[in-house]
């Protein structure tokens, strides 16, 4: 994992994070993990990929509480904000952490385990979206219903926090790369191909950590560029006519 | 200045110029995938306290809006002023979580009132020091819900402290985990 370097910097600081992208990139990580899963018939892989993506959301999840706490200093509230936030977290700590406590062995899960899987973590963290977690949310845990995949909605709650400019890139190059060591962790205690379907997955995470800075979409620099530039010289163009007349006049006059 | 030359540069000036708008409007109409609204500020949730101090309910959102920015802002403040040395701030009572319990739970207790006796020797008694068991006695306070709830706020508060004693880092210390 290489460290941000300071033109990459800049170029964060002048952009936008792209956090659907980002959301999608990683979404495919995990994907790309089932998929390697379902082909070595290794389901060790799905679980644990998804793992590191909790992990992920934990450490985003603390980090959006820490900054939350700087923003009104204990006198007001956030319209949406807050109550997203206090969702996220209430399903985060009453249904996605306690299910990997205490795990059955994936070699006996049963077909209902993995539909609970899919129910209570995969689907909610990852793969729903708003429509589909209306239809199917039926958690009977006291959390509140989902409002589409819970890591973009972490992803984009950071963002909101509003330091994108001094720290949101730092941030997020260090939880891709937490997850890039957690996964390389996981790899080291398999062989084979189930250990390379981890070090990809591991891999993948880092390169999101190290490119981190292409997902800043640059604001409109080169457009107030074109945009000035155009109304300079239509200017000079203007005056340039006005002047062209002035000293065409008299002589109009004389004839 | 030749007037084709004029010309054409006023028609260049123009097409720029007006490729600059029309990209403006384009950004104004998308949808602010990348750009989100940054939130509003609004009134903030309080924390629930029957009328007869007989029982209390924390929602989280006080506890985002109101307990965790008030722990923050004093750690903030107490490492500011000694330049970020945890066991100053400790030794000049500004981490006492005693006194940042009450400074988190300020104004928050509604009818209730405060936990603390000012005796008349002159010696204060916290709710640390209070017991709701017996009436005849000088340290009584009525509401143990109300004791019950300064005590939340303080163990919080000293889990929070410790983890900024132990790993020297302010950052991540959570009044309550998340």
């Amino acid at each position: 994992m290489g460290l941000v370097k300071q033109n990459q910097r800049d170029a964060v600081v002048r952009g936008e994070l792209d956090v659907g992208r980002l959301f999608v990139d990683t979404r495919q990580v995990y994907l790309d993990a089932k998929a390697t899963a379902a082909e070595l018939d290794e389901p060790v892989i799905v679980t644990e990929v998804m793992w590191a993506m909790l992990e992920l959301l934990g450490h985003i999840l603390v980090d959006i509480r820490v900054l939350r706490s700087q923003i009104t200093e204990g006198e007001l509230g956030l319209r949406g904000f807050d109550a997203d936030l206090v969702g996220l977290q209430q399903r985060f700590r009453n249904l996605y952490r306690p299910f990997f406590q205490d795990l059955k062995p994936i070699e006996t899960w049963t077909e209902e385990d993995w539909r609970d899987y899919e129910e209570y973590v995969e689907g909610p963290v990852l793969l729903w979206d708003l429509k589909t977690c209306q239809e199917r949310w039926g958690v009977p845990f006291g959390s509140p219903p989902c409002e589409g995949p819970d890591l973009q909605m972490a992803l984009s709650l950071l963002h909101q926090t509003g330091v994108a400019g001094e720290f949101e890139q730092e941030l997020l190059s260090s939880y891709y790369g937490f997850a890039d060591l957690t996964l390389r962790d996981i790899a080291s205690h398999w062989e084979g191909q189930t250990k390379a379907a981890f070090e990809a997955a591991a891999s993948a995470m880092g390169n999101v950590a190290d490119t981190i800075t292409d997902y800043a979409v640059q604001k409109s620099g080169a457009k107030s560029f074109a945009l000035g530039a155009g109304t300079a010289i239509a200017g000079l163009g203007l005056a340039g006519l006005y002047l062209f007349a002035i000293r065409k006049k008299p002589s109009t006059q004389g004839k | 200045m030749q007037p084709v030359t004029v010309g054409l540069l006023a028609l260049a000036g123009y097409g720029l110029f007006s490729k600059g708008k029309r990209y403006d409007r384009t950004v104004r109409k998308r949808p602010a995938s990348t750009s989100p609204a940054r939130p509003t500020p609004e009134p903030k949730t309080p924390l629930s306290i029957a009328d007869d101090c007989s029982s209390w309910e924390m929602p989280d959102l006080w506890i985002l809006q109101t307990a965790e920015p008030r722990f923050r802002k004093l750690l903030n403040e107490a490492l500011e002023t000694t330049r970020g040395d945890i066991q100053l701030a400790k030794d000049e009572g500004l981490l006492d979580p005693v006194g940042l319990t009450y400074a988190v739970l300020y104004g928050e207790t509604g009818p209730c009132p405060e936990p603390m006796l000012h005796q008349p020797d002159g010696v204060t008694l916290s709710f640390r020091e209070l017991q709701s068991e017996i009436p005849q006695h000088p340290n009584y306070y009525p509401h143990p819900a109300v004791l019950g709830l300064f005590d939340t706020i303080y163990e919080a508060v000293e889990a929070a402290l410790s983890i900024v004693e132990h790993t020297g880092s302010p950052e991540r210390a959570l009044l309550f985990p998340v």
